[in-house]
This record gives C-alpha cells, sequence and structure tokens, in this order.
C-alpha cells in the first residue's frame, strides 16, 4: 500500500515536472504592463516602478531626495519625503588624491592604473537571460538568449578598456520566473569564489521610454537604476555600495543615474557587500540607447571601485568611512539578533528544565 | 577583494561564524553527533569549491550537494514506512507549491511577498511540520523541494533545447538547498517547540500529584545515544519520556516503538 502510494506521488512529481517544463516560457514576460507610479505629497510624480510596490518601500531620487511609500490605490503609490539623502562626496583632484594614496605628492593617476595600484575586478551576470529591447531585438524576450547579454559585453568591454578585470557569467537562467534568483545564485557564488572587487547584475526595465530616455553629452543613452533588495541582511552595506556609485555617476555623467529603488527580494546581494543590481533602460528603449548608456556607467564603476579613469578619485577615504559605518551597523545588529535568538532559546530550555 | 576594509572582512566573517553556527545547530538536530557535525560543514565549505561535471547538461557542487545526501541519510534512519511515506509526500507537496509560487506569484521577487529564497524554507518547514510533526521532516521536504527545482530546470532545458547547465547545489554552502534545509529545520524547531511548551501547560494541569511530581523531576540533560536516535518524530516525544522518569529509562521507552508515540501524540 505504501509504496503504490509513493510510485503515484513519484509518477505525478515527474508528470508535473514534464509538462510543465515545455509551458513554462509561458509565463517569461508578462512584466510589461503593470506598473506603479510614485507620487509625492503634492501628487507630483516621483518616479515609476515596473510590477509590485508595497508600504514601505524607498526610493531615492536622481536628485537625491529620499522618499518612502506610505499607501497605494490603483497603480499609484503615494510618499513622503523623508528629507535628503546624504550622499558621499567624491571630488576631483586626481593627482593629488593619487599621491596621498601612495604617499608620495608627484604620483599621477593615469587612465590604466588603479590609484592603489592593484587591478580591480568586476564580475557581470544577468539573472533574467531572456531580457531584450525591442528596439534592436525586434521583442521583449528572446528565450535564453536576450540582448541584454550584448548589453552586458559592451559594459564588460568598456571595464576592460579602463583596466578592470571582467569575469563575465553568460548562463541561461530562463524560465523567467521567480525562481531564476535560485538559478543566479549558483552563477553569482561561481563568480563570487574568484574574489571579485563587486558583483553586477544587469537586467532591463518594463516601462515606457520616457522614463529612461536620456541625452548626456550629445548622445542619446538610457538612464540607470540601482535596486537594492531590503529582506537582505546586507542591505545597509548594498545600498551603501549603490550610493557610491550613483555619487560617481552624478559626479562624472550627470542626468545618467535613474535613482535607487529600494524593495521587496534578497537579489542575492546576501552573498557579497558589494553586490549592486541594474536595470539599464527599458524594453521599449533602444538597445543602442543602453549600450551608450552603460559604456558611461562602466567609467562611474570605475570611479566608485576607486579606480582613476579619465578623473582622480578624491574623498574615496570618505565614501569609505561612511561604508565603515554601515559595515559597523551591520555587524552590531547581526550580533544583536544573534544574541536575542540564542537568549531567547536558552530560557526557553531553562524553564523547560525547571518544569 | 582583497581591497575590502577590515569592517567588510569582519562583516563576512561574522556572518559566516553566525550560519555555520546555525548550521552546527541544525545537524545536531538531525541527530549526528558534534564530531560528524563539524566534519560534515568543513565537507560543505571545502566542497563548495569543487564542481563534477555529469554531462552536458548537470554538474554537482560538493559542498551544495552535502544537503541531498544528508536528506537522504535522514530519510532512511526514518522510524518507519509510514513516516518515510510522509516526509515523500511533503517533499512532493513543497516542490510543487515552489514551483506553483514561481510561476503564478510573478517572475520578479519584488511581486512576491517574500523573496523565493525565504519562501522555500517557509513552506517546507510548515509542510512538513503539518505531515509528520518533525523537523527532519521539514529538512527532507525543504531539500527535496528545492532539488526538484533543479529537476524541473533539467527537463525544461531538455524540452525547449535552449543552451544552459544545471548546478545542482552550484552556490555551494550559500544554496538555496542548504539554506531552505537549515531554515527550515529552524521553522520546524519553533512550532514544535512552541506547541510543546503548550501542550505541557496542558498535561501538567492534568497529571495527578504524584504524576506530576514526577514530571517535574529534572533529569540530567543528556544527548541522544546512538541506539536511541532512530526514529526521527519530534525531538520533544524522547524530552518527554526521558524527562517523566529521570531519563533513565530512555532506552525503554524508545523501545516501545516509535508508532506508538507517534500514536499518543495524534
Amino acid at each position: 500500500m505504501n509504496k503504490k502510494v509513493f510510485l503515484v506521488l513519484c509518477g505525478f512529481f515527474f508528470i508535473t515536472a514534464w509538462l510543465n517544463a515545455g509551458n513554462a516560457q509561458a509565463v517569461a514576460e508578462t512584466e510589461s504592463g503593470k506598473s506603479f507610479t510614485l507620487v509625492d505629497e503634492q501628487n507630483r510624480p516621483v518616479t515609476q516602478i515596473s510590477g509590485e510596490v508595497e508600504i514601505g518601500d524607498e526610493f531615492i531620487s536622481a536628485d537625491n531626495y529620499r522618499y518612502q511609500v506610505v499607501s497605494m490605490q490603483a497603480g499609484v503609490a503615494r510618499c513622503v519625503n523623508t528629507g535628503r539623502e546624504s550622499m558621499p562626496q567624491l571630488n576631483f583632484d586626481g593627482v593629488n588624491r593619487a599621491g596621498v594614496l601612495a604617499g608620495d605628492n608627484t604620483a599621477a593617476a593615469t587612465k590604466s592604473e588603479p590609484w592603489n595600484n592593484k587591478k580591480k575586478t568586476v564580475a557581470i551576470y544577468h539573472t533574467h537571460s531572456d531580457e531584450s529591447y525591442v528596439p534592436g531585438d525586434g521583442r521583449e524576450s528572446i528565450n535564453g538568449n536576450g540582448g541584454i547579454y550584448d548589453v552586458g559585453r559592451v559594459l564588460a568591454d568598456e571595464l576592460n578598456s579602463l583596466g578592470v578585470n571582467v569575469l563575465y557569467g553568460d548562463s541561461n537562467h530562463n524560465p523567467h520566473d521567480a525562481n531564476a534568483y535560485n538559478r543566479s545564485r549558483k552563477t553569482a557564488a561561481a563568480l563570487l569564489r574568484k574574489a571579485p572587487d563587486a558583483i553586477l547584475d544587469v537586467h532591463r526595465d518594463a516601462l515606457a521610454p520616457e522614463q529612461y530616455a536620456a541625452e548626456i553629452n550629445g548622445k542619446e543613452v538610457t538612464k540607470i537604476k540601482l535596486v537594492v533588495g531590503k529582506q537582505n541582511p546586507n542591505k545597509n552595506i548594498n545600498l551603501d555600495f549603490a550610493k557610491r556609485i550613483k555619487a560617481a555617476m552624478d559626479k562624472q555623467t550627470p542626468g545618467l543615474s535613474n535613482g535607487i529603488f529600494i524593495g521587496k527580494g534578497i537579489f542575492n546581494q546576501d552573498l557579497s557587500p558589494h553586490s549592486a543590481l541594474i536595470e539599464v533602460g527599458s524594453h521599449t528603449n533602444s538597445k543602442d540607447e543602453a549600450e551608450e548608456g552603460v559604456k558611461m556607467f562602466a567609467g562611474a564603476l570605475s570611479l566608485a571601485l576607486g579606480i582613476s579613469g579619465t578623473n582622480g578619485f578624491d574623498e574615496n577615504a570618505q565614501a569609505f568611512n561612511s561604508q565603515s559605518k554601515e559595515t559597523l551597523k551591520t555587524i552590531l545588529i547581526l550580533c544583536f539578533l544573534t544574541i536575542i535568538v540564542v537568549g531567547a532559546y536558552i530560557l526557553i530550555n531553562i524553564r523547560a528544565a525547571q518544569k | 577583494m582583497s581591497d575590502f576594509p577590515l569592517g567588510l572582512i569582519t562583516l563576512i566573517v561574522v556572518s559566516i561564524l553566525i550560519y555555520f553556527g546555525l548550521a552546527h545547530r541544525v545537524l545536531d538536530r538531525l541527530y549526528l553527533s558534534d564530531k560528524w557535525a563539524l566534519a560534515i560543514i568543513a565537507v560543505i565549505i571545502v566542497g563548495s569549491f569543487i564542481d563534477v561535471p555529469l554531462g552536458n547538461r548537470v554538474t554537482v557542487n560538493l559542498g551544495g550537494s552535502v544537503a541531498i545526501g544528508l536528506a537522504v541519510y535522514v530519510w532512511i534512519k526514518a522510524g518507519s514506512a509510514k513516516e518515510k511515506i510522509r516526509a515523500v509526500a511533503a517533499a512532493a507537496v513543497t516542490a510543487l507549491a515552489i514551483y506553483t509560487a514561481g510561476r503564478f506569484m510573478g517572475a520578479e521577487p519584488e511581486n512576491m511577498f517574500m523573496d523565493p529564497l525565504l519562501v522555500y524554507p517557509l513552506v517546507a518547514g510548515i509542510v512538513a511540520y503539518v505531515a509528520g510533526r518533525s523537523r527532519r521532516g521539514a529538512f527532507f521536504a525543504a531539500v527535496v523541494g528545492v532539488f526538484a527545482m533543479d529537476i524541473f530546470q533539467f527537463f525544461y532545458l531538455l524540452r525547449t533545447g535552449l543552451r544552459g547547465t544545471v548546478h545542482v547545489g552550484g552556490a555551494g554552502a550559500f544554496d538555496a538547498l542548504i539554506l531552505s534545509g537549515i531554515l527550515a529545520v529552524v521553522l520546524a524547531e519553533l512550532i514544535g517547540e512552541t506547541r510543546e511548551r503548550l501542550q505541557r501547560g496542558t498535561q501538567t494541569e492534568e497529571l495527578s500529584e504524584e504524576q506530576a511530581g514526577r514530571f517535574h523531576q529534572s533529569g540530567p540533560a543528556h544527548k541522544p545515544m546512538d541506539n536511541e536516535k532512530e526514529g526521527w518524530r519530534d525531538d520533544y516525544h524522547q524530552k518527554s519520556d526521558s524527562e517523566t522518569d529521570g531519563g533513565r529509562n530512555s532506552k525503554e521507552n524508545h523501545e516501545k516503538g516509535g508508532e506508538e508515540r507517534q500514536q499518543d501524540n495524534e
């Protein structure tokens, strides 16, 4: 009898697996319809977010104001402006900065040499392997080999040209469902074994083109939005890293940043304190513009990582100080939670023993 | 990463210590001795750096896939055929629940009420505990449920012919297989401990004075011996047994049979 039940369950499981395997792509790209408009207290639009938002989600706007969602109704998320966000201060006195860090005031930063003379490494992968750009790829989703890979390769090439080592993970993580992050976690972990200085999950968004279109230095580009998962224990550190990247974007290529969204999810950011998820334009923007946008982003990223690039990276120490504070905060929270949990566990067991 | 400031390195070290400390507690709940628990943690850490390709479509990470081996061990050590069936049923339900959640609850984590990485152990912990009131059942259900996602992915790649490889346990120590197994046991432990407290309170009120006196008599805390570790029902059944007689006759109580205890508590 038990054997029969076991066989029936196994049979049911494998039949379901097989049947669902062919249909999984049906749910792959249903994202291009739903979006929320975040508005401030005066009903002025702040930004749009594709998919769902929830009360408590936060957004740091391109002009560095922080908003928190307090209510939602029919595609509109009402926010309160919680004030101007403190951002890392970056200046452009490359020669002096390089000298200070090297202990030699005559040292000059060059394009291909990081200020600390150690080559940095950046890992890149794509959780959603099908994401594509309608203008350029012809459709918004190409199963297992989307246009997002072209954008990722352009980013990798540009970083290489700036003297950065790049680890590029081109694994396919389709179908595009909620379990894709479980599959991409393995790619991210494999890349992290090679000890990169930062790891990027490169996506494209699913909004109207005007949400990302921009013209910078005479070039049509797409803006870039950073996303931080708030269910991630490294949230504060990852947010600090995202803020450094945004500050670098604002300094080097003003207008490129489309803000930082802090929403539900982990996005594998628990694996590294220097993990970031970026949205490079939307499926309605052209792939060429996305590639131009990501080229500019490469310069900002190298700046945020302390690589001199075309400009020096001053006040790096200040950015690190800010990061140290967040790190210390996270360590204290982790220790505090551990003490609480262990304490509660011991207390329960002592009471049980006394009984 | 070598340029990470000291604070970040400290954070990583602290996180890893807490994580493996928790893992050690969970392995203890799976009736492994301290030495075996440490050995398994060592294998997970070292194995995380070793990938073994199995054909064109499958790669197995030794560290991450330790969880599958442990799940099989726990299943084999189950006290009765009934428990084994319950565990398999819980794993099947978990697998389908995870798959369905992934398919219908949106493609983005922000569209779900919580990240899939947290949904896996939550589903497994609850389903396995409801099915068999067992922490070890929760571990089996979580690990096999998540492993089923890899099987789904394998079929998906075969059927669609797309490029790609299934990396079983690919994230090593931080793979969903291990994370889910650990968190599912912790969740089942929380449910079990809470339920045990409530149940004991009621039982104590109903006991006669003599029985209550014996119940309150504390016995020496001890870890189950090897010959006590047969059944994989909740620890609290065994704890209750041992505490009522001061732990002196725990072996006899065990020999009373897992099935009988199971009926007592249903």
